[in-house]
């Protein structure tokens, strides 16, 4: 196991620099001198030239990467255009915030979509089901923008119960999750029902009914562990996406997070900060996918013999 | 197994309860500085400036961050309102434009190019340490080499002290604006210790200045608060010597939806509202607990802008049929919803010596006339160039494409991120473009010299490739004239022969659209945009 995760660890290695290279070409020939967006428009010619030099704009685009691979292999991302800060301490002081919505929209995806997906699939076509079923599709389809507007609208405007925006209180961040959170519920119960609906027609759920076995325990012993390998997988993946940022929620609830971030420095053509953002997203988002790959061996051991 | 996983689950939880507390530090500064009333009471004589409910904090929502609070790196206006609060500037403009002291109490001018300064004494810095001319030099001649403000401190030649609270200040050229660019925030005052000590990047995150306001914290991307500086002692508009602000902690929390800032106010979460989108503004106008202000800016927000080095925009004639076709007043009325007003010459009216010209009238036949004789009958087809995310000009633009096909003339819309229009338009490859300019030194000088004088071709503000020697010559007699009635006859002469050429004509004007609570007193809103907190209290 350990050999597997080490041989994952060193596989991101290429990864890094695919990303890094795709970014680092795109921003290249993106418009827009960086010697001019940190001076301003107005800057006086000879200071602009000045700082491409010093900058090394003027070397040539290999050049220029391998200076970048070098920075960022001793930890040194760059400044950010606007602000003057360091790369990572930016982005540093934003994760948090994501990490805490994406966390809290996970669990209140799984604490809702598991258990109705279970109850849906171990009572196919009831009026439960179909409630169920509805109620999932509605969650995934209304756009997250406007249900964060109505939540606000109602608990903040009308019924005063809740901050509109903001993160100053425990409570700030319940309007939030559950604009986050929906969605993925809805994505998760689909996921579970159909994946137990699988599992309880296989003939070892046929052979425990036959055995006398309590419904319970066929149910959340022996069925829903086997079913639970496509729900870690789109749990997994949920909260990979989550991490790069729900720039719609962030925005709606001003909350300063990686999302929100990325989109304000991509309308400044802060470039140090887009490049530095999407590394850090890709290496995030390969942990998350490695956490992953781990889970399942603990869900199935059968899989855990193949991770050599 | 179980318990691994257990333990995982646990740890991930432990974190993201760290993470949480970790990030409701922030919220706790309004406890620690609540306790300071009394003491405001007796510093600062508060009573006779209003505000006897008790509170002290104000929390205001804005759209935007400051992206940094050193006076010279400043970039937009949101930092240039924050650094107002924290920093202060030689001179002040008052309500009439008048210059008052600031952090000099007096000045007078050697010759055409040199002015000495005396300085206020016993000012301190938020630092403890106390202002003297030493650090004023530092600031003026720091500005006046920064690239970043320079269309606004590039007049600078060289400050020198004379003696710890006389400073002398020579400028590259005779310049009678001077003044009023000593106003603008690119000059406040900054500590030369502090800023040798931490250096400039770290300066714009951690200012220290003179002004009525000291910075508190700053968390990425959702607010900055600012404390009262207790040992303020200086003047600035609206807050005598000897006074101190009645608010004491001031929470500027970032919100960049529109419709949540307004609930954020109807809610009573916020205080004030920075820039109201124009959007929201009829639902804060209607709304029985809170006040829209509306108050005439120093832009020129959006003008129709001719390359004129090119034909078809060569000929005066067809500058002049586009004048005749297209419907200013009907243009302003749906782009821009009835906000602001139509502009009325190069200069906003609200800048000293701008002329209102009468608004261009709609005459299809003249246009259709004026075409034939630059050649032009069967029309040509051209371009307008805007920047995206700007709703109302992308409607003007619509509008004046429409317009301009009486006159059989096809106008493609090009809509660019700022980083392709701005380098595009000062290389000329435009045929027209819909851009604004903010005076915002409030005087004409600033309104004419960047924009239509010859010297200023491309990036440096004439991007309509403009040049009447006449008119240099006038921009260069208001630049150098300290007389001022030579001066405003000169830029009354320039502004006619510039509305007669037409480089451009002038569409909106725009308004400072905010809004507060009913119960907040004594905001003032100035041209440049600029709030002063300084002077607001509680009713």
């Amino acid at each position: 196991m350990h050999k597997y995760i080490l041989k994952r660890l060193l596989m991101m290695i290429p990864i890094i620099l695919g990303v890094t290279f795709v970014i680092f070409f795109m921003t290249y020939i993106t418009p827009g001198d960086p010697a001019v967006l940190t001076l301003g428009e107005a800057a006086p010619a000879e200071a602009v030239e000045a700082l491409r030099e010093e900058m090394g704009l003027n070397d040539p685009f290999l050049v220029r990467y391998f200076n970048y691979v070098i920075n960022m292999v001793q930890g040194d991302l760059g400044n950010s255009f606007v602000t003057r800060r360091g790369v990572i301490d930016e982005i540093l002081d934003r994760f948090p915030t994501t990490l805490m919505l994406a966390f809290y929209g996970t669990i209140l995806s799984v604490i809702i979509g598991i258990p109705l997906g279970i109850i849906s699939a171990t009572k196919q076509y009831s009026i439960f089901d179909n409630a169920a079923t509805a109620i999932g599709l509605l969650g995934v389809s209304i756009p997250n923008f406007w249900l964060g507007l109505m939540l606000i609208l109602l608990f903040s405007l009308n019924l005063g119960w809740l901050p509109p925006s903001g993160l100053d209180t425990p409570a700030a961040w319940i309007l939030p999750v559950i604009t986050l959170g929906t969605g993925s519920a809805a994505l998760v119960m689909r996921i579970t029902r159909s994946s137990m609906l699988e599992v309880v027609r296989q003939d070892y759920i046929r052979t425990a009914r036959a055995k006398g076995q309590k419904e319970s325990i066929i149910i959340w012993k022996h069925a829903l562990r086997n079913a639970m390998i496509p729900v870690v997988t789109a749990v997994g993946l949920d909260f990979g996406f989550l991490l790069g940022g729900a720039v719609l929620t962030e925005s709606i609830y001003a909350l300063p997070g990686i999302g929100r971030f990325m989109v304000e420095s991509i309308t400044r053509r802060d470039f140090p900060i887009i490049q530095g953002g999407v590394l850090f997203l890709a290496i995030t988002f390969s942990f998350v996918n490695l956490f992953v790959d781990v889970l399942y061996a603990y869900i199935d051991p059968r899989i855990k013999s193949q991770y050599k | 197994m179980k318990k691994n996983l257990f333990l995982v689950v646990a740890l991930l939880l432990t974190l993201s309860f760290l993470i949480g507390c970790g990030n409701q530090g922030g919220g706790t500064v309004t406890t620690e500085q609540g306790g300071g009333g009394q003491g405001q009471q007796e510093q600062g004589g508060q009573a006779t400036t209003g505000g006897d409910s008790g509170e002290t904090h104000l929390v205001v929502v804005q759209p935007m961050m400051p992206t940094n609070f050193d006076p010279v790196l400043q970039s937009e206006i949101p930092a240039a309102r924050a650094i107002a609060l924290i920093y202060q500037t030689l001179v002040y403009q008052d309500e009439n434009m008048d210059f008052v002291p600031g952090l000099a109490t007096e000045w007078y001018f050697e010759d055409a190019q040199t002015a000495v300064f005396t300085l206020r004494e016993g000012v301190r810095f938020h630092n403890g340490n106390i202002m003297t001319a030493d650090d004023v030099v530092f600031s003026l001649n720091r500005a006046g080499s920064s690239p970043h403000v320079s269309a606004i401190t590039n007049f600078i030649h060289e400050a020198v002290a004379l003696d710890d609270h006389t400073v002398r200040l020579t400028t590259v050229e005779p310049f009678a604006p001077m003044l009023a660019h000593l106003a603008h925030t690119a000059t406040s005052i900054v500590n030369r210790e502090e800023v040798e000590r931490i250096g400039d990047d770290e300066h714009g995150q951690n200012p220290v200045g003179t002004g009525p306001f000291r910075f508190y914290n700053h968390v990425a991307g959702d607010r900055f608060e600012l404390v009262r500086f207790d040992d303020f002692n200086s003047v600035i508009p609206g807050l005598a010597e000897g006074q101190l602000p009645a608010i004491e902690h001031l929470t500027f929390r970032i919100v960049p939806e529109a419709g949540v800032r307004t609930i954020e106010l109807e809610t009573g979460n916020a205080h004030v509202l920075v820039d109201v989108a124009a959007t929201e503004v009829q639902r804060i106008r209607d709304h029985a607990d809170l006040t829209m202000y509306e108050i005439p800016n120093f832009a020129v927000n959006t003008w129709l802008g001719f390359n004129v080095e090119n034909a078809p925009f060569n000929d005066i004639r067809v500058r002049q049929a586009i004048a005749y076709a297209i419907n200013i007043e009907q243009i302003v009325d749906v782009a821009w919803a009835g906000l602001g007003s139509i502009a009325r010459g190069p200069l906003p009216t609200t800048v000293g010596g701008a002329i209102e010209f009468p608004i261009h009238p709609v005459n299809i036949e003249r246009a259709r006339e004026l075409m034939a004789e630059a050649g032009y009958a069967d029309g040509f087809s051209t371009n307008v160039w805007l920047n995206e995310g700007n709703a109302m000009r992308a409607d003007a633009a619509t509008m004046i494409q429409a317009q301009l096909r009486a006159l059989n003339i096809e106008t493609t819309i090009n809509i660019y991120e700022w980083g392709v229009l701005l380098p595009g338009t000062a290389a000329g490859e435009h045929d027209m473009a819909l851009m604004g300019w903010t005076t915002s030194t409030g005087e004409a000088d600033y309104g004419l010299y960047p924009l239509f004088h010859s010297n200023n071709f491309g990036a440096a503000g004439n991007r309509f490739f403009y040049h009447n020697s006449r008119v240099d010559y006038l921009i260069n007699l208001g630049r150098i004239n300290t007389d001022h009635n030579v001066r405003m006859e000169a830029y009354r002469e320039a502004q006619e022969i510039i509305m007669e050429e037409m480089p451009l004509i002038p569409l909106w004007q725009a308004v400072e659209l905010h809004a507060a609570q009913n119960n907040i007193g004594g905001l003032n809103i100035d041209g440049a945009g600029v709030l002063s907190f300084w002077s607001v209290y509680f009713r």
